[in-house]
């Protein structure tokens, strides 16, 4: 019995350890030690720099508009699909099974298929050649960073539209019923049914937030797309704040991979990470109370 | 009525475009077709950038490059092997550590739970950062033992959640019946929880599995031509260093991407439901 316990602790440990502490606590060595400083000497000039830095604040920003955009794209699209979906009733599985294929693609992919020389080309194509409309110029920041969290919103939206079909299923088909027999017709079941219990239930709106998370922090498709548009230089409009630590590491400004300044700005994310984790903890714990 | 029911038949037929047609155009340019020059062929500017639409010339050049010259099937085998190891040992740290969590010590459970949902939510180069400089330390850069270790770290975290929830919904009474039975901690997990977890379970290693082969970011920093994982070789091509903002043709991208894409698809397609119902978290 001493044995087995041992090795409960030992694993917890190991889990704990393994998936927290040691990336956690280098991190954070990291942030508070000086480039050029003695080794051991711990100081806060590697914060101070970050919080003065402009494109710190520029790619939060960008990181920020491209999280909301994204998440609405996904959550329009997932929904709008899984409806569409309800609507066709029983004859459904083989779109459903067609309008799940984006989540098999990873996103340095998703990255590709939507770019200039792919999808793009043939829009273009297709809106010069057949409509006789000039080119989109999918080069302009204003154009391509839409299309980036279009990209997004085409990879994660199925994931929304399955949570929203096992909603939609999960509704009783006596409330269905009743709504009908007291004259509700399709947009009044829509409004006053399936969209409350879809927006309110717990796996759409767990999904909500680990996918804020996730695009928060996205990575891929800006990163593809800074190629597309040659947006190579720190400070680009495809610069969230990944492919800004990215070009820190991989394109340095001064010359040398600024790892301090990589690791500071990790640690305050982690910040904001600690918030949303407190958030959802809530969210779970209303969600089991309930 | 009839109205309602077109305009839905339009819809399903608009978002069925909206997401097979990216696909089916990066499949087809793998086999050399060009399905923009049925209706524009030739060179054209887009933005400033000239683009040759190179017409229907179906061959299989891409995939023979890929394969006979470039040995893609090399990228394969590095993600079959990290992304079922790293897989394996998240799931079955995870299991053992959300046991004793769930059915012994449930105060420490909730800082676990707690702790391991700020670690999903942490930045990846949290993670990135320490494996990188410790990994080029030790030899470890550019090995398929050193991404598996990064993986199962970064993997940990969300098999935790998943498990944890997953056994949360285990019927309690069984696991109380065999303690009061004699039975040891082991042979509860093995012979009580396991044979009733594992489908679930299942469901979690195949997730972790396919985050993992579709993973970019830590591969490409922490390998280099001898550990490249597939979705790196698909953008950076075989052997060639990420890093260099270069773009390889892009036909053999889309080769590489319809390759990369198979496994993930059939297991996508096969458990989409089931995958979508892991985010029910419950912690």
């Amino acid at each position: 019995m001493r044995l087995s316990s041992l090795i409960w602790s030992i694993t917890v440990l190991a889990v704990a350890v393994l998936g927290s502490l040691v990336p956690l606590a280098y991190t954070l060595y990291l942030s508070f030690i000086s480039p050029g400083g003695e080794v051991g000497t711990l100081t806060l000039k590697n914060f101070a720099s970050v919080i003065s830095d402009v494109n710190f604040y520029r790619s939060t920003f960008l990181s920020i508009a491209y999280t909301l955009l994204s998440l609405m794209g996904s959550l329009v699209i997932g929904v709008a699909a899984a409806l569409v979906l309800s609507a066709l009733g029983r004859s459904n599985r083989i779109l459903e099974g067609l309008y799940a294929m984006p989540l098999a693609v990873s996103p340095i992919i998703a990255g590709i298929l939507w770019s200039p020389p792919a999808v793009w080309d043939d829009i273009n194509s297709l809106l010069h050649v057949s409509f006789g409309l000039p080119f989109i110029d999918v080069t302009d920041a204003i154009i391509y960073f839409p299309i980036m969290t279009l990209a997004e919103s085409w990879l994660w939206s199925p994931l929304f539209m399955l949570a929203s079909l096992i909603v939609i299923e999960d509704i009783p088909k006596e409330c269905v019923g009743a709504a009908r027999l007291m004259g509700a017709n399709e947009f009044d079941l829509l409004r006053y049914l399936y969209l409350p219990s879809i927006l309110r239930s717990n796996v759409v709106r767990t999904l909500m937030i680990i996918k804020s998370i996730d695009f928060f922090r996205a990575f891929e498709i800006p990163f593809a797309w800074s190629n597309w548009v040659r947006a190579t230089q720190v400070g680009e409009a495809t610069d969230t704040l990944s492919l800004l630590l990215f070009k820190q590491l991989v394109y340095p400004p001064s010359g040398l991979p600024s790892i301090q300044y990589i690791a500071t700005v990790s640690m305050l994310l982690l910040g904001v990470s600690l918030s949303v984790a407190f958030v959802l903890f809530r969210v779970f714990v209303q969600g089991e109370r309930s | 009525m009839r109205v309602t029911r077109l305009l839905v038949y339009v819809a399903a037929a608009a978002l069925a475009l909206f997401y097979v047609y990216p696909i089916a155009n990066m499949v087809f340019e793998g086999f050399d077709i060009d399905l923009s020059s049925i209706y524009a062929p030739g060179f054209r500017l887009i933005g400033g950038v000239p683009y040759y639409s190179g017409g229907i010339t179906p061959s299989l050049t891409y995939y023979m490059d890929m394969f006979r010259v470039q040995g893609f099937q090399r990228l394969i085998t590095n993600s079959l092997v990290i992304g079922t190891v790293s897989a394996l040992i998240a799931t079955v740290l995870a299991l053992l550590s959300s046991y004793q969590l769930t059915f012994g010590s449930r105060f420490l459970g909730r800082n676990m739970d707690y702790l391991m949902l700020v670690m999903r939510s942490a930045p990846p180069f949290v993670y990135l950062l320490p494996f990188l400089i410790i990994a080029v330390n030790v030899g470890l850069w550019d090995t398929q033992a050193g991404l598996t270790l990064a993986y199962t770290s970064l993997n940990i975290p969300l098999a935790y959640l998943l498990v944890r929830s997953l056994l949360r919904d285990f019927p309690k009474e069984l696991v109380e019946v065999a303690e009061l039975m004699g039975a040891p901690a082991t042979a509860v997990l093995r012979r009580v929880i396991l044979p009733l977890a594992l489908p679930g379970l299942a469901v979690i290693w195949t997730f972790l599995f396919v985050v993992t082969w579709n993973e970019f970011l830590l591969a490409s920093i922490l390998t280099g031509p001898d550990a490249r994982t597939v979705s790196v070789g698909v953008w950076a091509g075989v052997g060639e260093q990420i890093g260099t903002f270069r773009t390889v043709e892009f036909e053999a991208q889309a080769a590489a991407g319809t390759i990369a894409m198979i496994v993930p698809l059939l297991i996508t397609l096969y458990l989409r439901r089931r995958l979508a119902r892991l985010f029910s978290l419950r912690v």
